[in-house]
């Protein structure tokens, strides 16, 4: 039974051409030099504040790579102590107690695992993951954090969508930073049909 | 001359389908969101072939008198009566120059030119696959942010400058 109280939230920082990352995985791109006097700051209380909302995570394993190698650079670990799962195959190092893998059905884990045992559920990426989370009709919000940064080329927000999803936007934000972030929600019921049909994906 | 870009995408980013429909777009541009004030202070405008033939298939001629310079290195098709319309060829610096000796200080592009504003609309939809904003860029390019405003039916609106360009890992 999924709790009915429970969130899941697509989030991730892309650049304003909608790449979250290099072809290769790289985001030396994410810290830009950008000022927008008007913005918002990013007070470091009030993150934590909001950090501590969020009850667990769920990653593809590039992502989780991503993270380790952000760790092994001196940067820390970004999860804090919370439950974080890695969807993946493969066997991947495991640097600490809060990190569980898991393969297998992603509505199933979702539904019977995640909502059951969580309220603030956050998938943080990559594309395919996030990909697949709304295509199943898991998500109930998307979270773009879009960077002034123009990069070309690289691993797209969304992978594989098989139909249009219309939003409803909820909230907009400009930071001191240049960065500007959307929260949408994700409306219709889950896992409902999708109004429309993309045609060619070439 | 100011080279600007106003443009609606989906939020992940697609101004077209593959195939060229914008069909996910609101009909006659959605609820007003500037467009008109932009279109004032532009004396012309840049397109490409492919957005001239998408434009002229629409039957009514949406830029007015406004003059209008297709990037092609072909024959374009006829336009209609009342629009001033004109062929260009060449490198971006190529064009830059021949806008410039025509007296133009603010040009409207789509493509094909260096661009020093970029105004992007961001319609309340995800659709997966189409045809990107950019194409392929040499460099990472750096932008200031200039303003974002939100409009009732989910529209967003972000205005950029280009601040400048560097090597990127590639």
């Amino acid at each position: 039974m999924a709790s009915a109280d429970s969130r899941v939230t697509i989030h991730m920082a892309a650049s304003l051409d909608g790449f979250i990352a290099r072809k290769d995985g790289l985001v030396d791109w994410l810290e830009t030099s950008d000022e927008f006097a008007d913005g918002d700051t990013l007070d470091p209380a009030v993150v934590d504040a909001f950090l501590k909302t969020i009850d667990c995570y769920v990653m593809g394993s590039r992502t989780y790579e991503t993270a380790l190698s952000f760790e092994a650079k001196g940067f820390g670990w970004a999860y804090g102590d919370k439950p974080t799962f890695v969807l993946t195959g493969r066997a991947l190092p495991r640097t600490r107690d809060t990190v569980e893998f898991y393969s297998g059905d992603l509505a199933q884990f979702v539904n019977g695992h995640l909502r059951p045992a969580f309220r603030t559920i956050w998938f943080v990426g990559g594309g395919v993951l996030s990909g697949e989370c709304l295509r199943l009709g898991l998500a109930d919000e998307v979270r773009y954090s879009i960077l002034p940064i123009l990069i070309g080329d690289g691993i797209r927000f969304f992978d594989g969508l098989d139909g249009d999803f219309p939003l409803h936007l909820a909230e907009v934000k400009a930071y001191k930073s240049g960065m500007v972030e959307l929260c949408y929600e994700v409306r219709g019921p889950r896992g409902g049909p999708r109004i429309a049909r993309v045609r060619n994906t070439q | 001359m100011k080279a600007s870009v106003f443009v609606g995408t989906s939020l992940d980013g697609f101004i077209a389908r593959a195939d060229g429909a914008f069909d996910f777009l609101p009909l006659g541009g959605g609820e007003p969101h500037g467009y008109d004030e932009f279109m004032a202070t532009v004396d012309a405008l840049v397109i490409g072939r492919k957005t001239y033939e998408t434009v002229l298939a629409l039957g009514a001629w949406p830029y007015g008198t406004k003059p209008t310079f297709v990037l092609s290195t072909h024959p374009l098709a006829p336009a209609p009566a009342e629009a001033v319309v004109e062929r260009m060829s060449g490198s971006p610096v190529e064009i830059v120059s021949l806008l410039v000796s025509r007296g133009i200080q603010h040009a409207y592009v789509d493509g094909g030119i260096t661009i020093q504003r970029i105004t992007i609309t961001r319609v309340p939809v995800l659709i997966g696959a189409g045809i990107p904003l950019f194409g392929a860029i040499p460099h990472d390019i750096t932008l200031k942010h200039i303003a974002t405003q939100q409009y009732p039916s989910g529209l967003v609106k972000s205005e950029y400058e280009v601040a400048g360009r560097h090597d990127g890992k590639r």
